[in-house]
């Protein structure tokens, strides 16, 4: 990343439904893979549930960090929807203008993107709009990124990246030994100088593991390994040593994992921020950035600590950031 | 040499059935073959001799290999009365090699080839009044978790076995070891046989399977650190070291161990072997897209190996399932003392460059889809 850039991270909003439904609720509605006690061995205990489609999530959450910044929605030059499911970023047939295509225009069902209607909603009028999809848990930090890089590009003042996922009613809320919440966070950029910097992004792309159940084996087996190499080239890059990292912000994945890619790594498990875990669950994209909220929110990390924000996506994707409070 | 030969359908069992047709012509091999029936015992024995000898003319001449019909699962060894008469009155050497070698067999299979066989195979041999010398095949792995350097005379230890393989050869040995009072016995303890010196494997077995699973991007991790060994050797080499101690370097009560020594292959050599061989046939190593494993502390191991048991991915577990019956030796970071042997056989006998031998009998792996292919 340009080590001058002016962009800064200005600011970050979420929203975790109130809704928590437990673990041994969630196996007896069919909704894990696993044991509940697998689960809970795991490190994971409730799950937060959306009553509201992941749209309403995102609209709800970038409304909020608008009026918190006080930004001008007109002011905002781009808009990156980064929600993972499908289901996700298309406007559910509830809240369509019309009733729900049938019959010659069924097929127009599928071109109702949520991120446009944002614009709309909020009126975003000046923001390019992009949806950025098949990233896994990793699209909200590669948005992110991609803003980044954007505003470094094009004379913006701020862009907002947001990620909103809902699982729809009777699917798994499982994903490869991972419980997952519903949630949204949004984040802003803008020119700032008193917000967070994004020093270094880190990313790799194994498109091999693109079928996360046919080669599910393989990934189990790749995971730890690639994500050891990815932080130390994410060290390499930044230049920074281990011990001037203050916190390893992970992204909600079981507390075993990352109690087995502390011993890969030699990262301590007192270094990274597991505390969400058990009570947030993972939330797909979002969980990174509402970790950092919290961090600080909390005082855990104060101006300049150097943080890193570990993430992978299945499809299978790999990212890692360093940022400067 | 009227030799009595067990376990000739075995890799180790096959090879000296080369060597012996190639150094000692005159010897006459009695070759125990499991069979249901004389005729079926016959057809057996034509199509193992087609396979040690693709060249007719180089097969044994007629007589001098005699397949006896006989199962060492059974007292007396199931032999036939005339057998039994013309084994007492000719046999002047045993090799006793026949033995179950699969590594993850129930402890009670194990034990009943491995020591019960053992035991009907010496009631026999008790018999044998023309009697000179006697081999009894083992392996370096008696040493269980015993860590540390493991010497040809150390026999008993309190440590755990890796697998039932070699605790029922640990028994075996001390069963064995009680009859060098009354018999002519020397013991081979042998190394991790993977192939033969040009790559070819014979028989498949765990190490087979576990590169396998290396080579389609399975193997996340090892336990043990970058220095631990992995003793593993030919097939060629074995049998050659073998029948050479036997014939030349004979001292009754004696344990031999044939295998690398300080030279066995070093995990992390095993890695990037298996690493670079692997990028000769599959793109996903030679971009990167698989990565070598990593070595990890038996912490680390434990607590990755518990999760994996945690999933429902099967081929995880089969990588945890075979690293069960292997890794422990790893973990126990041990060295099998060879030094006496290789200071015995010399420039003679010698045991192949282990790295060089893991790559060829990976190509052959690969070029045979781990035999599911002729070449």
């Amino acid at each position: 990343m340009n080590p001058s850039s002016s962009i800064r991270i200005h600011g970050i909003h979420y929203t975790l439904p109130e809704r928590q439904v437990g673990l041994e609720q969630l196996s007896a509605e069919g909704r894990l893979v696993s044991t509940p006690e697998t689960m809970r061995d795991f490190g994971f205990g409730d799950c937060r549930v959306s009553n509201v489609p992941a749209t309403q999530l995102a609209s709800t959450t970038l409304k909020a960090l608008l009026e918190r910044h006080g930004v001008d929605p007109l002011e905002v030059g781009l808009l990156i929807n980064a929600s993972v499911l499908p289901t996700s970023s298309l406007v559910p047939r509830g809240e369509s203008l019309a009733e729900f295509p049938t019959g010659d225009n069924a097929h127009l069902g599928l071109f109702r993107f949520s991120s446009t209607r944002l614009q709309d909603e909020l009126g975003l009028s000046n923001a390019r709009t992009v949806g950025l999809s098949e990233l896994g848990c990793v699209s909200l930090s590669h948005a992110v990124w991609l803003a980044h890089a954007v505003m470094e590009m094009e004379d913006l003042k701020y862009a907002l990246c947001v990620n909103a996922d809902v699982f729809p009613d009777g699917i798994k809320r499982e994903v490869v030994y991972n419980v997952c919440s519903d949630s949204a966070c949004a984040v802003l950029l803008s020119r700032d100088p008193e917000g967070l910097r994004l020093k270094t992004y880190h990313t790799l792309t194994r498109g091999y593991y693109w079928d996360p159940d046919g080669h599910q084996n393989e990934l189990l087996a790749a995971y730890f390994p690639t994500g050891k190499r990815v932080l130390e080239k994410t060290f390499k890059a930044s230049g920074l040593a281990r011990e001037e990292i203050k916190l390893l912000i992970p992204h909600n994945v079981s507390l075993r994992s990352w109690e087995i890619l502390s011993k890969f790594t030699g990262i301590p498990l007192e270094k990274i921020y597991t505390e969400n875990i058990r009570p947030k669950g993972h939330s797909v994209a979002a969980d990174n950035w509402i970790n950092l909220k919290d961090v600080i929110d909390r005082g855990l990390v104060k101006k300049g600590d150097h943080v890193m924000m570990f993430s992978f996506g299945l499809g299978a994707h790999w990212g890692c950031s360093i940022v400067q409070i | 040499m009227h030799l009595f030969l067990t376990g000739v359908t075995g890799a180790v069992g096959m090879e000296m059935a080369r060597w012996i047709v190639r150094n000692t012509p005159k010897a006459r091999v009695y070759a125990l073959i499991r069979a249901p029936s004389p005729v079926v015992l016959k057809a057996r024995w034509s199509k193992l001799a087609a396979k040690l000898w693709p060249d007719v003319s180089a097969r044994p001449p007629e007589g001098q290999f005699i397949p006896v019909l006989g199962d060492i699962s059974q007292p007396g060894l199931g032999l036939s009365p005339e057998d039994a008469a013309r084994l007492a009155s000719e046999v002047t050497h045993v090799i006793h090699s026949a033995a179950n070698v699969e590594l993850d067999a129930p402890l009670p299979e194990a034990r009943a080839a491995n020591v019960d066989g053992t035991r009907h195979v010496f009631e026999v041999v008790r018999s044998f009044r023309r009697l000179e010398r006697v081999g009894y095949v083992s392996t370096l792995f008696v040493a269980g978790k015993r860590p540390g350097r493991f010497l040809e005379t150390d026999a008993v230890h309190a440590s755990d076995f890796v697998n039932p393989y070699e605790q029922s050869k640990y028994e075996a040995e001390h069963l064995v070891r009680g009859l060098m009072k009354e018999m002519p016995i020397a013991m081979y303890r042998l190394a991790y046989l993977i192939g033969r010196d040009d790559g070819e494997v014979t028989r498949y077995n765990s190490m087979h399977s576990l590169m396998r699973l290396f080579y389609q991007g399975h193997v996340g991790a090892f336990p043990g650190t970058p220095d631990s060994r992995m003793d593993l050797s030919s097939n060629d080499y074995a049998a050659a070291a073998l029948l050479t101690l036997f014939l030349e370097h004979y001292q009754p009560g004696r344990t031999f161990h044939i295998g690398n020594g300080d030279a066995g292959l070093r995990l992390q050599d095993f890695i990037d072997t298996m690493t670079e061989v692997s990028a000769e046939s599959e793109r996903r190593w030679a971009q990167g897209v698989f990565l070598p494993p990593d070595v990890v502390d038996e912490d680390t191991y434990t607590l990755l190996r518990r999760t994996l048991l945690q999933t429902q991915n099967k081929q995880s577990h089969e990588v945890i399932r075979l690293g069960d019956t292997m890794y422990g030796h790893l973990l126990a970071n041990q060295i099998f003392d060879a030094a006496p042997v290789h200071a015995l056989l010399g420039e003679r006998v010698k045991p192949p460059p282990a790295k060089q031998l893991l790559r060829d009998v990976l190509r052959h792996c690969v070029a045979t889809d781990w035999g599911r292919n002729r070449i």
